[in-house]
């Protein structure tokens, strides 16, 4: 029997599984996705590639990723599975949280507060970071709305190209304090890795692996450790209990072929994201628990949260070329912290967003065929510019992951079922995220400027399992392991109480190494 | 319930209309029988499948797409009828499609004017585009269950009709996709890639391109 099954090798799976291999512990990671090879399954040096490698991480059949959205306009889930799970096609984004956003409901009167403090989680922060050698600005350029940090920055922040000048330009005309955003890409060589190139091409995986993805960081390490075995296009199904409902006792997954396996395991953690964590326990129903496992609280896929992505476009006289350099351009945090004078609380994170901006897409977007397409299409190139927010969206209990009563997956499961609306305090601030937005565009010089946002689209997922200390109103403690179960444990974001304003990969790892100690200290104590 | 019994009725009229134009297609004999007499002039060739008929209607569509003219080249300069045919070549999915699609062409183009598609002068070819070209701006997404049936059922009786309305938009998505991937097209544009191997390390645009075979022409 091994010590820790894994479910996922994402953000949180990945950390774990090296963690945990490295203080002892036998581990067998079930990722439902493939292994990839960065120089060979990432065809960005090709003269198609524009064809080509967006397609990557798609499954071979669609089915498998099958998921239905309520609400009055849907839901885009969007997600990589593979061994680094959605690092894979991340943009690499890593700032912390706030101080703020662990004591919402203390300072805002909304929401919830965290169990835990940005203080808890700090030198968790440290270690990640080093880990992944995320490269930020220098104390004297820092952000100036930077939580406190007890250690700098691993590497260099990446230059400034040409978009984020311009963009930078108009934010000092505007008062705003535009920073180099803290990246998962070393700017020097890093543990046996090269530096990055400013490809570009982030979101198609790193042909040479200077984006710090989890498959080439922490998996490599936890494989190294001789404890931790990755078994890759596992899909898990169900966890199983013990007759008396307090223990997990295995995991039943598919297996590459498509036969279902059982596993034992003395501890569980479940890290598929947000959304696939509570579809597992969801499905993982027993007489002990029969609306899901460790869902005593009833709020099991509940206060589901994402990011409201509004992503306004400008168009420039002047070529702005964004496609040399990384994919964000630049942050602007002056918008976090709540603002008493707003009809809303809490704040939003900008960046500059220089992604798909290659001859193909430009081509795609712009609608139409013939001469005029091509006119404009001609017009437009390198010229138009993107600003994307990062919105806090209050958590609430009616933003749900459900299983779907009809539709099942390539497996025979039912798919996730996603509702998720932006609310009052959303909305209000969805219409100020869209102003500030314009304005900063505008103070830049861009004209025929639009802005979308579409629920989903942030691709950051968070909540259905939150923290607390009451068993009555939280699904994990505040070691992120279940009340109701003893061996059972969270690794994903799932385990967020509130969604901060930032993406959240680091936060994801930072949060799951610390639950990897917490397993860790259980196992030397007798507790598994 | 209602809601589900909704959304239920909705993904059966999806999935209804997949059958309705295979029942319909069938029913017609003589398109059949010209489908399969087009179906012996395939080459031989494994990086070819358009028939020559069926390549001179590819190249007139896709200078239509991507016309060549005062503002630059377009689908000709850039090989796209050739990119296709590698294409088509490999994706039996899009065989089924485009088959149907390009004798609809000449179907049209023999029952509104008396001649093959080709033979038409560009302007005339461009109106059998206009009326095939399901997505034209101001369309609304439908948005009750009755809105969407008619709107399933005049789509299928435009697919039957000239099964190019069911081709046209991923026939534009193909001949876009060969045109904006070629050098003729980067360097018209100004484009600098591919992005790897060579990245952007000094964030600065590349005075040749990674192949070295010409210099990237745009002024920083």
């Amino acid at each position: 029997m091994v010590d820790v099954v894994v479910i996922g090798c994402g953000a949180g799976g990945g950390v774990l599984a090296k963690e945990l291999g490295e203080a002892g512990l036998t581990v067998v990671v079930l990722e439902a996705g493939k292994r990839f090879t960065p120089s060979l399954d990432y065809p960005t040096d090709q003269q198609d590639f524009e064809l080509r490698a967006p397609n990557v991480f798609d499954p071979t059949d669609e089915r498998r990723d099958r998921y239905t959205s309520g609400g009055s306009r849907g839901f885009f889930y969007n997600r990589a599975k593979g061994v680094g799970g959605s690092t894979l096609h991340y943009l690499a984004v890593s700032p912390r949280l706030h101080e703020s956003d662990f004591r919402v409901h203390t300072e805002d009167g909304v929401a919830a507060d965290w169990p835990i403090s940005y203080a808890d989680l700090e030198p968790y922060y440290v270690l990640v970071e080093q880990e992944l050698g995320v490269s930020g600005p220098h104390p004297d350029d820092a952000n100036p709305f930077d939580p406190p940090r007890s250690r700098p920055f691993p590497t260099a922040a990446h230059e400034f190209n040409r978009a984020g000048w311009t963009i930078k330009r108009a934010a000092d005309k505007l008062g705003l304090h535009m920073v180099r955003e803290p990246l998962a890409i070393p700017t020097k060589d890093w543990n046996g890795r090269p530096a990055c190139i400013e490809a570009g091409t982030c979101g198609f995986g790193c042909r040479i692996r200077a984006k710090s993805s989890i498959d080439v960081t922490y998996v490599p390490k936890a494989e190294a450790t001789g404890r931790v075995e990755i078994r890759p296009e596992c899909m898990a199904r169900q966890i199983t209990v013990e007759p008396d409902g307090r223990k997990v006792r295995s995991v039943i997954y598919f297996d590459p072929n498509g036969h279902e396996q059982e596993i034992r395991a003395r501890a569980v953690v479940v890290a598929g994201n947000a959304v696939e964590t509570s579809r597992l326990l969801l499905l993982s129903k027993s007489p002990a628990f029969p609306t899901g496992l460790a869902n005593s609280s009833g709020l099991l896929g509940k206060y589901f949260i994402e990011h409201l992505d509004v992503n306004a476009y400008g168009v420039f006289a002047d070529r702005q070329d964004p496609w040399r350099g990384v994919p964000t351009g630049g942050m602007i945090q002056d918008y976090y912290a709540t603002d008493p004078t707003n009809t809303f609380a809490r704040g939003w994170t900008l960046l500059l967003s220089s992604g798909s901006q290659w001859p193909y897409a430009v081509g795609r977007r712009v609608g139409g065929w013939g001469s005029a397409h091509k006119a404009r299409v001609k017009e437009l190139f390198g010229r138009v510019l993107g600003i994307a927010s990062v919105g806090e969206q209050l958590p609430d209990v009616r933003n749900h992951v459900i299983l779907d009563p009809i539709v099942k997956d390539s497996f025979g499961l039912p798919v996730p079922r996603i509702v998720n609306e932006p609310r009052d305090n959303d909305r209000e601030m969805l219409k100020a995220i869209t102003g500030r937005s314009t304005a900063l565009l505008q103070a830049a010089g861009a004209t025929d400027i639009s802005a979308t946002y579409y629920p989903g689209t942030s691709a950051h997922y968070l909540g259905g399992c939150r923290m607390g200390h009451d068993p009555r109103t939280s699904v994990v403690d505040p070691w992120c392991r279940a009340h109701d179960v003893t061996n059972l444990f969270i690794g994903d974001g799932s385990v967020f109480v509130t969604g901060g304003a930032v993406n959240p990969a680091l936060t994801i790892s930072a949060l799951a190494t610390r639950t990897a100690e917490g397993i860790v200290n259980a196992f030397q104590r007798g507790d598994l | 319930m209602l809601k589900l019994a909704r959304r239920f009725a909705g993904r059966f009229v999806d999935g209804a209309e997949i059958w309705a134009l295979g029942a319909l297609s069938l029913a017609s004999w003589r398109r059949r029988r010209r489908l399969a007499r087009r179906e012996r002039e395939r080459p031989s060739d494994p990086g070819r499948w358009f028939t020559p008929a069926e390549a001179h209607v590819v190249a007139a569509l896709a200078s239509l797409i991507v016309p060549s003219d005062e503002t630059g080249p377009g689908a000709k300069e850039a090989g796209v009828t050739e990119s296709l045919d590698l294409l088509l070549a490999q994706s039996p999915a899009r065989q089924r499609l485009y088959r149907s699609g390009l004798l609809a062409c000449d179907e049209w183009a023999h029952r509104r004017h008396g001649r093959s598609f080709v033979e038409l002068a560009a302007d005339k070819q461009r109106q059998l585009l206009d009326w095939a070209d399901p997505a034209p701006p101001g369309s609304k997404i439908p948005s009750s269950l009755a809105h969407k049936v008619w709107r399933k059922a005049a789509s299928v009786y435009r697919k039957w009709r000239c099964p190019l309305v069911e081709l046209f938009p991923d026939l534009a998505r193909d001949v876009m996709g060969a045109f904006y991937t070629h050098p003729i097209a980067w360097d018209w544009l100004g484009y600098d890639g591919p992005p790897m191997p060579a990245g952007y390390p000094d964030l600065r645009e590349r005075t040749v391109s990674p192949t070295g075979a010409r210099s990237v022409g745009h002024p920083s």
